[in-house]
């Protein structure tokens, strides 16, 4: 009997916790695009940043060398906040009937 | 015995002492294959690391880096970017679906033997075309290293690698792994740390970034150890074989076994493999006269950024979490993990350019991570080169392990015990997963013995173009759509893998100049939405899989919410 009932209620849950879920995957991503993509279009289109130095370093150099990796983490880092507390939100609600 | 032979002995003497304790506690040939669950996150994520940081972390970036300067910058940080695609879409779902390989996943998604083939034969050449680098790395290791000739290097680290994967199976490797990462970081950061203070990052004129071509710095004697084709951008006068020349303006060539000697100051000639540039092509990314310099970057951040998702010995790897919390933690320290091995290679790439300028004559840029801790004397520098050998062969040790195991398991579980033995007894499969080990451990080699004219990076690189292609979207569009058809991921996992693969083996065999040139040279931009748009198209005018619905629950319902619900997982 259990599974019949879980049948009726699935569609529901399926389409909400893929909601919940790619919407939050999707906006962590768009900002990852942002820093992954940004780097090389910036660039290409002013090239004179390529020789602009800042301790000692090109800019490119101090971006795919350095600043990058902290940038990554840090997306990495704030998408895994964001995804616990939406699955407690959505535990939460399927807790109250 | 020099502290080079005893540290490099003692990773080896290691890894073994590591993996036979860990088969003692694998009692079960389930423990062999499938490293028990309960691994916490770092460790978990020190194991991982020390699987991925491969031949072309180590050596490879630092290499690739001082041949062709900010151009070769994108791989480093593509590499560490991998993660967050896999943190953000693959790792929690994959772990609630409970699939340990990609073809475990291929068949329980679908419900299908033949795409576990399909994903078995894909997992056969990614493991394949990264291994094959590993060798080249073991290679031109030991050649600078103990002075043996390059073929000997490939089989030694290639046999070693055989046994270990062969004896040891999955519970000892996580431990091996973990303490690879860390002789790895060590030796990375405390090297790079010494050179700096000892050569200083640049001086007066000496700086990675000076505007002509790179100079010798001191009086230099180079041997030929095969015949080379140089350029001579700068007339210069060398002492050949002790008799006195003048190189013009133009090619030289150098029969194998000759010693020259060149003055300081002197502009470096370059081996034709590697090609002159100047201070400012070295130094920007995008040289003037690269019509799709930004095309190929991106193709390339598009490989790296999908293709880790798609790495056989990465993802099996996830499997061992507690849990699908437990898999994004562990995503996230690795990121971190990686995150900081990667602000160190490219230093010594810079460092060659200035401090190592034979290796452009050469056309050994792969070794600069190990020709340069040679520069400083003393105990000092016998330690950081003894440091960098160590983590030399943890990375090929560690790396090849992981692609061995996966290729093994391809080959005997996937491939020969479906299609041929599917009622052999566990003992009989051991057996399969040893000789799988052996046959693919024996094509590594083969393979790698003919790697040595290409940069660890480039081919490693090319793995990674050919997992996004094959695998990125099987895995994206399987976890989050529930539509997906067997039948267009069967279609699309071949059409993506096989054009990547054709496309790279065209570049590898001849020189295509212009567009098409620099597409088959980086084909990601083309065969990873071509794969996604063949899986859709095909899925669509199908019925999706039964259980589709079950299968998407499983992989997104949060687990308390699954207990509320008294999900059966």
């Amino acid at each position: 009997m259990r599974d019949d009932r879980n049948t009726a209620l699935d569609p529901i849950y399926l389409r909400t916790v893929l909601r919940v879920n790619l919407s939050t995957s999707l906006f962590y991503f768009g900002l990852f695009l942002l820093v992954m993509l940004g780097g090389p279009i910036v660039f290409w289109f002013f090239p004179s940043l390529a020789t602009t130095y800042l301790w000692s370093l090109p800019l490119p150099w101090l971006f795919l060398g350095v600043a990058g990796f902290p940038m990554l983490v840090l997306i990495a880092w704030s998408y895994l906040g964001a995804v616990e507390e939406d699955e407690e939100e959505f535990s939460d609600l399927v807790d109250t009937p | 015995m020099t502290l080079t032979t005893i540290f490099v002995g003692a990773v080896i003497v290691a890894t073994f002492t590591i993996g036979l304790f860990g088969i003692r506690i694998a009692r079960t040939t389930s423990d062999f294959f499938v490293a028990t669950r309960a691994v916490g996150s770092i460790w978990n994520a020190s194991a991982i690391s020390g699987e991925y940081l491969s031949a072309a972390s180590f050596l490879g970036i630092a290499g690739l880096v001082m041949k062709l300067g900010a151009r070769a910058m994108w791989f480093p940080l593509g590499y560490a970017a991998g993660y967050v695609t896999l943190l953000l879409f693959v790792a929690a779902p994959l772990r609630r679906f409970g699939a340990y390989t990609i073809p475990d996943f291929a068949e329980g998604r679908f419900a299908s033997r033949r795409l576990r083939r399909i994903a078995a034969l894909l997992v056969l050449v990614i493991g394949w075309f990264y291994l094959v680098p590993q060798m080249k790395g073991a290679g031109v290791t030991l050649e600078l290293l103990a002075g043996v000739p390059y073929w000997l290097g490939v089989v030694v680290v290639g046999v070693l690698v055989v046994a270990a994967v062969a004896f040891g199976g999955m519970k000892g490797i996580t431990y091996v792994q973990a303490f690879h990462f860390w002789t790895k970081l060590t030796a990375i950061s405390f090297s790079a740390l010494v050179l700096l203070i000892a050569l200083g990052w640049s001086s007066g004129a000496r700086t990675p970034f000076a505007a002509g071509l790179p100079t010798f710095p001191t009086a230099t004697e180079v041997t030929f150890a095969r015949e080379t084709r140089l350029e001579v951008p700068e007339s210069i006068v060398v002492v050949v074989d002790g008799t006195t020349a003048v190189w013009p303006v133009g090619d030289v060539e150098v029969p194998a076994g000759t010693k020259a000697a060149f003055a300081a100051g002197d502009v470096a000639p370059t081996a034709a493999s590697i090609g002159a540039r100047d201070g400012i092509a070295w130094t920007v990314p995008f040289p003037d006269g690269e019509r799709y310099g930004l095309l190929g970057a991106a193709s390339l951040l598009i490989a790296t950024v999908l293709g880790t998702m798609g790495l056989p010995h990465i993802l099996v790897r996830f499997y061992t979490n507690r849990d699908a919390p437990a898999a994004r933690r562990t995503a996230v320290v690795i990121l971190g993990f990686v995150g900081v091995f990667y602000l160190f290679p490219w230093i010594f790439g810079a460092l060659g350019r200035v401090w190592v300028p034979e290796l452009y004559v050469t056309g050994d840029t792969d070794t600069v991570v190990l020709a340069l801790p040679r520069l400083i004397g003393g105990t000092l520098g016998e330690f950081i080169s003894a440091l960098v050998a160590a983590g030399a062969f943890s990375a090929f040790i560690s790396t090849s392990s992981g692609l061995l195991i996966s290729v093994a398991g391809a080959l005997s579980h996937d491939l020969y015990a479906q299609l041929f033995r599917p009622a052999a007894s566990a003992a009989r499969r051991l057996l399969y997963f040893r000789v799988g080990a052996v046959f693919g451990g024996v094509v590594a080699i083969g393979l790698g013995l003919l790697a040595r004219p290409f940069d660890i990076n480039v081919l490693v690189g090319w793995a990674f173009a050919i997992a996004a292609s094959a695998f990125c979207p099987l895995l994206i569009l399987g976890i989050w759509w529930r539509r997906l058809a067997a039948r267009g991921a069967a279609l699309g996992m071949v059409v993506g893998g096989l054009s990547a693969t054709a496309a790279i083996l065209v570049t590898m065999l001849g020189d295509v100049d212009g567009l098409l040139g620099a597409l088959l040279a980086q084909p990601a931009v083309v065969t990873v939405p071509l794969a996604f748009a063949v899986m859709i198209l095909f899925s669509l005018r199908a019925r999706p899989p039964r259980h589709a619905d079950q299968l998407l629950l499983r992989m997104h319902m949060p687990e308390r919410a699954a207990e509320l619900l008294r999900m059966e997982i």
